[in-house]
């Protein structure tokens, strides 16, 4: 329990963090619609764990056999933009309003650049089994940060906050906060 | 026309700030800053400028896409290259350099999400705005951590025994900088933008005081 304590939050600390603020671009939108930030959250954990599992049978199968491991980078890409594009065309089809939202927040290329991120913090080295584990925590931590931005996104387009600072400066400052606190949490435990 | 068609839609430094974000925990040095920053700028001019030849037959969906698998095709070859220089700065950052992918991504976004129907001159001109923006914050970032990390700048220390603070190395810090950075910049930025816009209404108002000059002077007929 502590171990996994340990490494979502080591986890949320690194690099997921980093990549979390990529999609910092979407607070120029609607990102305050909770809703929406579930659906694409949910959307999000599909395609990586998607995405982590066709990668670690080719990375298992494909790339370390023929001594390719450099070439997994154009693989990530291209699964991850197959993905979001599948997402995309899905939502079209679904849900009209999820649509108008997933395109006002320009959410394709966010998601896009963050699965790609993501994917690049999973460790392929070992089983197919242990890669999945990985990228199970992964998507865990990736969930618990933007759950918990999604509640201080719509604070953070408070008028009163000089426009110097909003909305993405002071998103960053907040992530910087709550990297220091998980910091703490992790050598603490 | 040209002015209104190029004029950003988005705080340009916001996306800078993001594409920071995302190597910012692989940037401790100088010389790191100086090769991040570098390629960053160089990677990003070539593949925006590249796609912006199949703007009119390719969606901005597509056109992102086309952006990030051109960079991901540029940092294979280059971790090849790299690879077989085998100069230490080169195979130090060798596995850190598939960051600047999604720093491109995100640099990207400007042109290809805020700036429709332009031509590759626009393009370039755009682009490269806000890739000389980057390099510089990200070459001042990079002096900023290294001094406080380190005590040193380029290796060259600077302050004797002194090694730099441990808090310097970690992300928390990383991201505070940045966050620092982008709202001294933003602060620049938006009195430049007041700026222009006090400038925009002031020719509007003079404009229309012709006008009226006109109308009184030659009668309803009188046109500017």
């Amino acid at each position: 329990m502590a171990n996994g304590l340990l490494c979502l939050t080591l986890l949320v600390t690194s690099n997921v963090m980093l990549t979390n603020g990529f999609g910092a671009l979407g607070l120029q939108r609607n990102k305050s619609n909770l809703w929406f930030v579930l659906y694409n959250t949910f959307t999000m954990i599909l395609v990586i764990l998607a995405c982590s599992s066709l990668y670690a049978l080719a990375y298992v199968y494909l790339l370390i056999p023929y001594n390719l491991e450099r070439l997994g980078i154009l693989i990530i890409v291209m699964f991850s933009a197959i993905s979001n594009f599948g997402v995309l065309e899905i939502t079209k089809l679904v849900n009209k309003e999820m649509y108008y939202y997933y395109d006002a927040t320009y959410s394709f290329v966010v998601n896009m650049g963050l699965t790609i991120g993501i994917m690049f913090v999973i460790d392929y080295s070992g089983s197919f089994g242990e890669s999945m584990v990985y990228a199970c925590l992964v998507s865990a931590a990736y969930a618990v940060a933007t759950l918990l931005f999604a509640f201080a996104y719509s604070r953070m387009h408070n008028q009163k906050i000089s426009r110097i600072f909003r909305p993405v400066p002071i998103t960053i400052l907040t992530m910087s906060i709550m990297a220091m606190i998980i910091y703490a949490i992790s050598i603490s435990i | 026309m040209i002015r209104e068609q190029s004029r950003f839609t988005i705080n340009p430094l916001y996306v800078v700030a993001v594409a920071m974000c995302t190597i910012c925990q692989y940037v401790n040095t100088l010389q790191q800053g100086l090769l991040f920053g570098l390629l960053t700028a160089v990677i990003c001019l070539l593949c925006t400028n590249l796609v912006s030849l199949v703007e009119k037959i390719a969606d901005k969906n597509l056109r992102a896409f086309l952006i990030t698998m051109l960079t991901a095709v540029i940092i294979v070859i280059l971790e090849y290259v790299f690879e077989l220089l085998n100069w230490e700065i080169l195979t130090e950052n060798l596995d850190s350099i598939k960051w600047i992918i999604i720093a491109v991504t995100a640099l990207s976004i400007v042109p290809t999400y805020f700036e429709t129907r332009l031509t590759t001159r626009h393009y370039f001109i755009n682009m490269f705005f806000s890739v000389i923006s980057f390099f510089v914050l990200i070459v001042v970032y990079s002096v900023i951590i290294e001094v406080l990390g380190f005590g040193s700048i380029f290796g060259y220390a600077l302050f004797g025994n002194f090694g730099g603070f441990v808090f310097a190395g970690q992300l928390y810090f990383k991201l505070f900088v940045i966050a620092l950075l982008i709202i001294l910049t933003n602060f620049i930025y938006q009195a430049v933008e007041d700026r222009k816009m006090r400038f925009d209404l002031l020719v509007e108002k003079y404009k229309l005081n012709i006008k009226q000059v006109l109308n009184e002077r030659d009668g309803k007929g009188g046109t500017l």
